[in-house]
């Protein structure tokens, strides 16, 4: 089950708001209600496959269970057991194949290819940071040791249980703990509208670039020489696509979140309008760059080793979102435009205007989105080498399509880059509209306050209408995120 | 002096606003389709061209004529001048495209049935189980031809029994509202392309003077032709087919509009392409071994065992469905046999009542 689905707007949520309902009027427990959003969310999870609902289960006891040990030793080997226990558990679901196709490349390539099947728990890379944070903030005495039952209810919350925001127990179990929920209409009215506005990234902009985008990526698989625009088309378009698909998700977290009177951290300010690699990654899946920072970076040496650090951080960084050498070189793109950015700051200094600092940054971060995408290192380097081609008209270097480049396909793919670019350049992030809604909601004028939730709900009524009818005609579309 | 927090505001402001933003854009949206409803689309040019083609050969015959009626496998499986040879009737090919969906095809027939005629429906399989979802060739078609989907409901009022027809009007309505999209009614407001033709397999330019499908030898099926053919994998219709679905009160509704005119409905198979599930399946099996006798069930004669008309994929033209014109004698020769076995034609075209009907008469 997918937020964006009719399963999950017309049954799965009024159900789980019921139950809400219930608790704000009193008729149930904080206690009941959090018990009653933990079956929820286990039961949102095996929807989506059942088999492997058993994998995360055990890892909230086992980690729990560690937690405990923890707390009552103080010995830091339960710690080293703990992040052993959460690195091996995705090693083995995630990168076993690839350790296996690599070791077998590198010393017996004579021998026949490992035929393993690889299928992954749906969220495990998230949940098992999630937890890796939370043993290591147990440790640092930076949160104090939660019942089973309020740390099962940190992990597995549903909104954000698959695909982030990586949330720390410091962040939430104190909400939950004291005075949870504290109905406020304005708060739920800006979680609704966030919801709303979420769906609308993915469902109308991100799912449609999908197609166009698959296909040119399929096709730079192929032999095929590619023309001098596809290159861009293929780094602007899945750069456009995951932006609004991924932050579209964090907005429907968020939201689905302050609806259940719980604020999860925010994940994205505007990451295309970044100056620089540092501005970027301060603005880009921000609860990760934050997880990277404080639990690899720095015990990696921080600044005392910062372009060494900086280099692992990235090259890790990138294998996490996927077993393949395409993965480590996109992060290790990241990681190289880190280290210039931090030298060039400390020995130049000087500020690049804005009006190139954004484009510039802009073409980088879609052009290494392509080995982000790519199916393999040989199909990015296929089409980076396509940007050689960038002067040459010759017709036969036109491809697909012969003659005018911006043809059929590519004509559609670049007017919805367009669109999508202007939105995450031009308009304010969807955090800031809330922000601003929010404060118009919760005015000491009631009717103002009442114009205003007038007016989001009308907001709310025209985007949930407009993607209903959306999601009617297109076949259920995961979340990119979730292949992570 | 100390503030206060604020009351919380009632939730009626929130709900109302939402409600006010879905009837908005439920609204805006309904008068955007509305307003280009009837406008031409370049997908169903060539529906309206062949059935134009084929309706113009029906009214220029003598009755008492052959009709040849149903979807394309009609139109490709069908040499209906053999039919005309044999039979000694005027025989015309009225197939066009079962995507359009039964009620249309029912309607279409109607408009053309006249007293004395036989119609020969090789109907596809899908149709006996109608039960009012519109796909994307409907949905197309009932933008460009409202009154269509109008004749089309207005069946349902005859055929189905109390306000069994509401819900399905009801949701053949919601269905078209949600599912056409934002280009298509974009396409709508655009209407033809300047200079527009139909070309390509299909067309009134593709007929010849019986309404009957040409240039489909085996010579003229381009490879991906064929490879499109046998792509499919095994359709499920015996596992989707509802017994009670609303298609067959349509049957049966169609059968007595026509005696109302002295005309008369023989059902028989459609030229499929075989494939081992449809024997060996339980359900797709039991299907196509029961059909003929289902039918006989709802009063409807049925001539013919629809196994024996499943061919092997070298007959098929670019569909499961169409026939290469060497395999569409094949056919032609089963039909005539099916429709003279037992008794000559003219008997069926006298219409003897089954012992069903007459129990439903009495």
């Amino acid at each position: 089950m997918v937020f964006s689905s009719y399963s999950f707007l017309l049954i799965f949520l009024p159900l789980v708001l019921m139950l809400y309902a219930l608790q704000v009027h009193d008729r149930i427990s904080s206690a009941l209600l959090m018990r009653g959003l933990i079956v929820a969310s286990l039961t949102f999870y095996a929807l989506w496959d059942w088999h492997y609902l058993p994998v995360l289960v055990a890892s909230v006891v086992v980690n729990h269970a560690l937690g405990q040990r923890i707390t009552a030793s103080r010995n830091r080997a339960w710690l080293v057991l703990g992040v052993a226990f959460n690195l091996c558990l995705l090693g083995w679901f995630k990168y076993r194949l690839f350790v296996a196709e690599t070791l077998h490349r590198l010393l017996v390539p004579e021998w026949a290819a490992p035929s393993l099947q690889l299928v992954l728990p749906l969220g495990i890379s998230f949940f098992t940071f999630q937890q890796i944070a939370w043993l290591v903030d147990l440790w640092r005495r930076q949160v104090a040791l939660p019942s089973l039952t309020e740390y099962a209810f940190f992990v597995t919350f549903f909104p954000q249980l698959i695909a982030g925001p990586i949330v720390h127990a410091r962040e939430m179990l104190p909400q939950v703990r004291y005075r949870w929920p504290a109905w406020q209409l304005g708060t739920f009215a800006a979680g609704l509208a966030l919801l709303c506005l979420g769906l609308a990234k993915k469902v109308l902009i991100a799912d449609p670039l999908d197609a166009p985008v698959g296909e040119l990526y399929a096709k730079a698989a192929s032999d095929a020489p590619p023309g001098g625009e596809v290159p861009w088309l293929a780094g602007f378009g899945y750069g456009v696509q995951l932006y609004f698909d991924f932050s579209g998700y964090a907005d429907m977290a968020i939201g689905l979140g302050l609806m259940l009177g719980l604020k999860l951290p925010v994940n994205f300010a505007s990451p295309y309008k970044s100056r620089s690699p540092i501005d970027f990654w301060r603005r880009w899946h921000i609860t990760l760059s934050h997880f990277l920072r404080d639990y690899l970076y720095i015990p990696l040496g921080g600044r005392r080793r910062r372009y060494l650090a900086l280099m692992l951080t990235m090259l890790l960084g990138g294998l996490w979102h996927g077993a393949g050498w395409q993965f480590l070189l996109w992060g290790g793109l990241h990681g190289a435009a880190l280290c210039l950015a931090h030298s060039w700051a400390r020995r130049v200094g000087w500020r690049w205007p804005g009006w190139l600092a954004v484009p510039l940054m802009l073409g980088f971060v879609m052009l290494a989105w392509i080995p982000f995408r790519a199916d393999s290192v040989d199909s990015a380097l296929h089409l980076y080498q396509a940007l050689g081609n960038a002067w040459q008209w010759r017709p036969e270097l036109q491809w697909p399509h012969q003659g005018w480049p911006l043809s059929g396909l590519h004509g559609q793919l670049t007017g919805m880059v367009v669109l999508g670019l202007a939105i995450a350049l031009l308009l304010p992030s969807s955090q800031q509209w809330i922000a601003g809604w929010r404060t118009a909601m919760t005015r000491h004028d009631p009717v103002r306050a009442r114009r205003a939730l007038v007016g989001v709900g009308m907001l709310c009524g025209v985007l949930l209408f407009v993607v209903l009818k959306q999601l009617y005609a297109q076949p259920e579309q995961a979340f990119l995120y979730f292949e992570f | 002096m100390r503030q206060h927090p604020p009351r919380d505001p009632s939730p009626w402001p929130l709900t109302g606003g939402i409600t006010l933003g879905l009837l908005l854009a439920g609204g805006l949206w309904l008068l955007l389709l509305a307003g280009q409803l009837g406008r031409p689309h370049p997908n169903h040019q060539w529906v309206l061209e062949a059935w134009a083609h084929k309706q113009a050969r029906a009214e220029a015959l003598p009755a008492p004529r052959l009709l040849v009626a149903g979807g394309s496998s009609a139109m490709f499986g069908v040499d209906s001048s053999r039919l005309e040879a044999t039979f000694g009737r005027p025989t015309v090919n009225l197939g066009v495209n079962a995507g359009l969906g039964l009620p249309v095809i029912l309607h279409q027939t109607l408009t053309v049935a006249r007293a004395g005629d036989t119609v020969v429906m090789p109907l596809e399989y899908p149709l006996f189980g109608h039960r009012g979802e519109v796909n994307q060739v409907m949905n197309d078609y009932y933008l460009g031809q409202p009154e269509a989907l109008l004749q089309a409901w207005q069946l349902y009022r005859e055929a189905l029994p109390g306000y069994r027809w509401l819900p399905l009007i009801a949701s053949e309505a919601f269905q078209i509202v949600m599912q056409t999209s934002p280009a298509r009614v974009l396409q709508g407001y655009r209407g033809l392309p300047e200079g527009f033709r139909v070309t390509g397999t299909y067309g009134a330019h593709r007929l010849d003077g019986h309404g009957d499908q040409t240039q489909t030898s085996r010579e003229q099926r381009a490879p991906w032709m064929r490879t499109q053919a046998v792509a499919e994998a095994p359709r499920r219709y015996g596992a989707e087919h509802e017994r009670d679905a609303p298609g067959w009160a349509l049957l049966r509704h169609f059968q007595a509009r026509l005696r109302d005119r002295d005309a008369c409905l023989v059902l028989v198979p459609p030229a499929f392409l075989s494939h081992p599930a449809y024997r060996e399946d339980p359900d797709e099996r039991h299907f196509y071994a029961t059909l003929p006798e289902q039918a006989a069930r709802h009063g409807l004669t049925y001539r013919g065992a629809p196994h024996d008309f499943m061919y092997p994929p070298d007959a098929m033209f670019d569909t499961d469905y169409h026939l290469v014109d060497e395999a569409r004698q094949r056919n032609t020769r089963k039909l005539i046999e099916v429709l003279t076995a037992e008794q000559a034609l003219e008997s069926v075209v006298e219409c003897p009542r089954t012992p069903v009907e007459e129990r439903v008469a009495g």
